[in-house]
C-alpha cells in the first residue's frame, strides 16, 4: 500500500510482544516448569518430567491458545460492531451479544445439569450460544434500521443485556445445585476450562468467523462515510450487514460458550488499537486489532493467575478492570460526538 | 448542440415523495445530455435532495422511472452503477484518523478487489482526484483536521476517483463561508471543462448562473427546465418566490427582500464609484432613484474632492452636509 513503514513497525512490535507474553503465560502457574523443560517440550528433545508434560499439554498450552483466539475473536467482533453501528461504545458485551450467548448456554447447562465435556457436548454449547448471540444481534440490526441515534441503540443494548440477565437469574433460581455451581463458575469467565477436544471445536469455529470478518473490511470502510455513500461506491450494505452479523455472532458466541462472558475486551481493544496506530482504515485497523486483542487477553490471563500466588482471579473481573477505564476515556474524550 | 442527441439521464413521468405524505414532485419529464452541467433549483423542502437521491438509485420513485443511458437506474447492478454515477451528499461525515488519501481511495471501491487493494492505476487516479480539487498538499492529513470547505472538496475528490460519466452534487456550497464557497465554485468550473455530466442542487442562483447550461427549477411539484437564461426571460426565477418576502431583481441577477417603497430620490455627483455605493445605501433604505430633479423628493449631491467625500441633502428648503454615508442615511430616516 502506501507510506506505512510506521505501521509495519507497530505490527512487528505487537507480534514480538505477543511472543514474550505467550512464553510468560506458559511459564506462569502454580507448578514451576523451567524454560529449559518448555524448550524440550516443543523441540521434542531433552528431558521433561511426565507430570510437567501433562501440565503443559493439557492445561497451559490449551489455555494460551484459548487466550489467543478469544482475544482476537472478541476484539474483531467489537471492531465490526463499532463500525457497523457507527457507535464507539458498541461491543459484544455492552450491547448484549454476550448475554444472548449466555442465555443460550444457560438453557443448555441449567437444563441438562452440568457443563459436559467432549466434542459433542462442546458443539451443543457452541450452537446454543450462537443462537443466543445471533438473536440479540438480529434484534439490534432490526432496531438500527429504524433508529439511528447512538445513545438510543446503546441504551436498548443495555436493556436487552439486563433483560437477558434477569431471565438467566430466574433460570438459576430453579436450577439444581450442581448445575448452578458449574454455571456460576462458567459465568465468571475462564480460559482454563477449555480442554483439548473442545479447543478443537473452538478453533475450527473461530477461524471461519475471522475469515468472514476479512471480507467485511472493504464494505465497512465505505460504511464509515455512511450507508448511502457505501452503496454509491458499489458496496452492498445488505451483504456487509449480513456478513458482520454472521461473523460477530460466531466470534462472540463461540468465545462466550467456552470461556464465559468476558467483558470489555471487544469494546476496549479497538480503541486501544486506534490510539496506537492512529488509523481508521479497516485494512490497517483489523490486523492490528487482532494483535492488540491477543496481547490484551494474554496480559489479562497473566494478571488473573496472580503470579507468585496460588489463587486465580475471575478473568471477567480482570478484563473489566482493564477495559472500563478505556471506555471512560473514550466517553470523556469523545463526548462531543454523542451530542 | 444536436437536439436529437441522446439524454444520459432522463426522468420519465417521475413522481417522488415519502410514503404517507403528499408527493414532492409529480409526473415530471426532464433530461440531461452528455457533458452538460445542470443546476437544480428550488426552495428548501421542495424535493431537491430527494430527486438527486432518486437519480442516484438510493430511493425508488413513487412513480415513473429514471433512465441512465437508457437503463432503469435501479436495475443496474450496484458495482456497475458505481462506475457510471457518483454522488456527493450535502455536509460531510467526520471520521477520525482517516487521511485525505484514505478517504478518496474509498472512491476506487468499484475497481478494487475484495480487500480494497490499491494498485498503481488506482493510486494515480486517487492523486489525480486530490489534485483536481487542489488538495495535493493534504494527502496525508486526517480529514477531521480540515475545514468544512476543504472536507467538501475531499468528498468531491472521492466521487471523482470513481471515474464516472455522471456526478451528482447535493448543495455543494451549503454551509460554507465565502472563500470556501468560491473554492468549490472553482472546482465546479474545472468540472465543467472536464466534460463530465454534472447535476448540482443549490438554492444560490448566482452559483447556478455562473456555470450551468441548464436549470431544473422545482416549483409547485413540477420541474420547469430549460437554458438558464431562457428561464430568466420567461421570468421563472421571479415566479418561484412570488409569494414570499423576496423578489428576483433582474438587473442584479439575485433575490432581494421585498420592501415597501419609501419614496424617490434624485442623486447626482462627480465620482462614479462613490455614487454607486450611495445608490446602494439609499436603495437599502427603501428609496428608488429618479433621474429628474423635483421638489417633491430629496436631492442628494455627492462631491468628492481629493480624499474627502461629502454628501449634501436638500429637501423642502433644508440643506444638510455629511461626511459619511452612515450619517447621511441616519439623517434620511429622520426626515422622511
Amino acid at each position: 500500500m502506501f507510506g506505512n513503514s510506521r505501521y509495519t513497525f507497530q505490527l512487528v512490535f505487537l507480534f514480538l510482544l505477543i511472543i514474550v507474553l505467550v512464553i510468560l503465560d506458559i511459564i506462569s502457574g502454580t507448578v514451576k516448569i523451567s524454560a529449559h523443560e518448555i524448550f524440550s517440550y516443543f523441540t521434542g528433545s531433552g528431558e521433561i518430567t511426565r507430570s510437567h508434560l501433562v501440565i503443559l499439554r493439557d492445561f497451559r498450552i490449551p489455555r494460551v491458545v484459548t487466550a489467543i483466539f478469544a482475544g482476537a475473536a472478541l476484539s474483531v467482533s467489537g471492531l465490526q460492531m463499532q463500525t457497523i453501528f457507527r457507535n464507539p461504545l458498541a461491543g459484544p458485551y455492552v450491547l448484549g451479544i454476550s448475554s444472548g450467548a449466555s442465555l443460550g448456554a444457560a438453557v443448555l447447562v441449567l437444563g441438562t445439569g452440568a457443563i459436559a465435556t467432549g466434542v459433542l457436548a462442546s458443539w451443543g454449547l457452541v450452537i446454543a450460544a450462537w443462537i443466543g448471540a445471533a438473536m440479540v444481534m438480529l434484534l439490534l440490526l432490526l432496531v438500527t434500521l429504524r433508529i439511528k441515534n447512538i445513545m438510543t441503540i446503546l441504551i436498548l443494548g443495555i436493556m436487552f443485556s439486563s433483560g437477558l440477565s434477569a431471565i438467566i437469574s430466574i433460570m438459576q433460581y430453579f436450577g439444581t445445585a450442581a448445575a448452578l455451581k458449574s454455571f456460576v463458575i462458567w459465568s465468571m469467565g475462564s480460559l482454563g476450562d477449555v480442554t483439548n477436544s473442545s479447543l478443537t471445536v473452538m478453533v475450527f469455529t473461530l477461524i471461519p468467523g475471522l475469515i468472514i470478518a476479512l471480507f467485511t473490511v472493504k464494505g465497512l470502510n465505505a460504511m464509515m462515510l455512511g450507508e448511502e455513500y457505501a452503496s454509491t461506491v458499489g458496496v452492498s450494505v445488505k451483504t456487509t450487514r449480513i456478513l458482520v452479523f454472521i461473523s460477530t455472532s460466531i466470534l462472540a458466541g463461540t468465545v462466550t460458550a467456552f470461556c464465559g462472558p468476558i467483558g470489555f475486551v471487544g469494546i476496549a481493544v479497538p480503541h486501544i488499537t486506534r490510539f496506537i496506530i492512529g488509523k481508521s482504515d479497516m485494512r490497517f485497523l483489523l490486523p492490528a486489532t487482532v494483535l492488540c486483542g491477543i496481547a490484551l487477553m494474554l496480559i489479562s490471563d497473566l494478571i488473573s493467575q496472580l503470579p507468585g500466588s496460588e489463587r486465580i482471579l475471575p478473568l471477567n473481573a480482570v478484563t473489566s478492570l482493564i477495559g472500563i477505564p478505556v471506555v471512560i476515556w473514550v466517553v470523556i474524550r469523545g463526548r462531543k460526538s454523542f451530542q | 448542440m444536436n437536439p436529437e442527441e441522446k439524454h444520459i439521464i432522463s426522468l420519465e413521468d417521475i413522481s417522488i415523495g415519502y410514503h404517507g405524505y403528499d408527493e414532492l414532485i409529480t409526473q415530471v419529464n426532464a433530461g440531461i445530455r452528455k457533458g452538460e452541467m445542470v443546476a437544480l433549483i428550488g426552495k428548501n423542502g421542495s424535493g431537491k435532495s430527494t430527486l438527486l437521491r432518486t437519480i442516484a438509485a438510493l430511493k425508488k420513485p413513487a412513480n415513473g422511472k429514471v433512465l441512465i443511458e437508457n437503463r432503469v437506474n435501479t436495475t443496474i447492478p450496484e458495482q456497475e452503477f458505481a462506475k457510471i454515477l457518483s454522488f456527493v451528499e450535502t455536509g460531510t461525515t467526520i471520521v477520525e484518523n482517516l487521511t485525505v488519501y484514505e478517504l478518496v481511495s474509498i472512491g476506487r471501491h468499484p475497481y478494487t478487489n475484495w480487500w480494497g487493494r490499491i494498485k498503481e492505476r488506482d493510486h494515480n487516479k486517487i492523486l489525480e482526484a486530490i489534485g483536481f480539487v487542489g488538495m495535493n498538499n493534504f494527502s496525508n492529513v486526517p480529514v477531521n483536521r480540515l475545514s468544512d470547505g476543504e472536507r467538501q472538496r475531499v468528498m468531491i475528490a472521492r466521487a471523482l476517483a470513481q471515474e464516472t460519466k455522471l456526478l451528482l452534487l447535493d448543495e455543494p456550497t451549503a454551509f460554507l463561508d465565502l472563500p470556501n464557497k468560491f473554492e468549490i465554485i472553482n472546482v465546479l468550473h474545472r468540472l465543467k471543462k472536464s466534460g463530465k455530466s454534472v447535476v448540482f442542487s443549490t438554492h444560490d442562483l448566482e452559483t447556478a448562473f455562473l456555470f450551468a447550461d441548464k436549470c431544473w427549477v422545482i416549483h409547485e411539484n413540477k420541474i420547469v427546465h430549460g437554458g438558464v437564461e431562457d428561464l430568466g426571460i420567461e421570468n421563472v426565477y421571479g415566479e418561484i418566490f412570488k409569494d414570499s418576502n423576496i423578489q428576483f431583481n433582474e438587473e442584479e441577477m439575485k433575490f432581494i427582500p421585498n420592501r415597501v417603497l419609501k419614496g424617490e430620490i434624485y442623486l447626482h455627483g462627480n465620482s462614479e464609484s462613490v455614487l454607486n455605493w450611495t445608490k446602494r445605501a439609499v436603495i437599502r433604505l427603501g428609496y428608488s432613484i429618479n433621474g429628474n430633479i423635483s421638489s417633491a423628493y430629496p436631492e442628494i449631491k455627492q462631491e468628492s474632492l481629493a480624499e474627502n467625500n461629502m454628501w449634501i441633502v436638500s429637501f423642502q428648503g433644508n440643506t444638510s452636509k455629511f461626511t459619511s454615508l452612515y450619517d447621511m442615511t441616519r439623517h434620511l430616516t429622520k426626515i422622511n
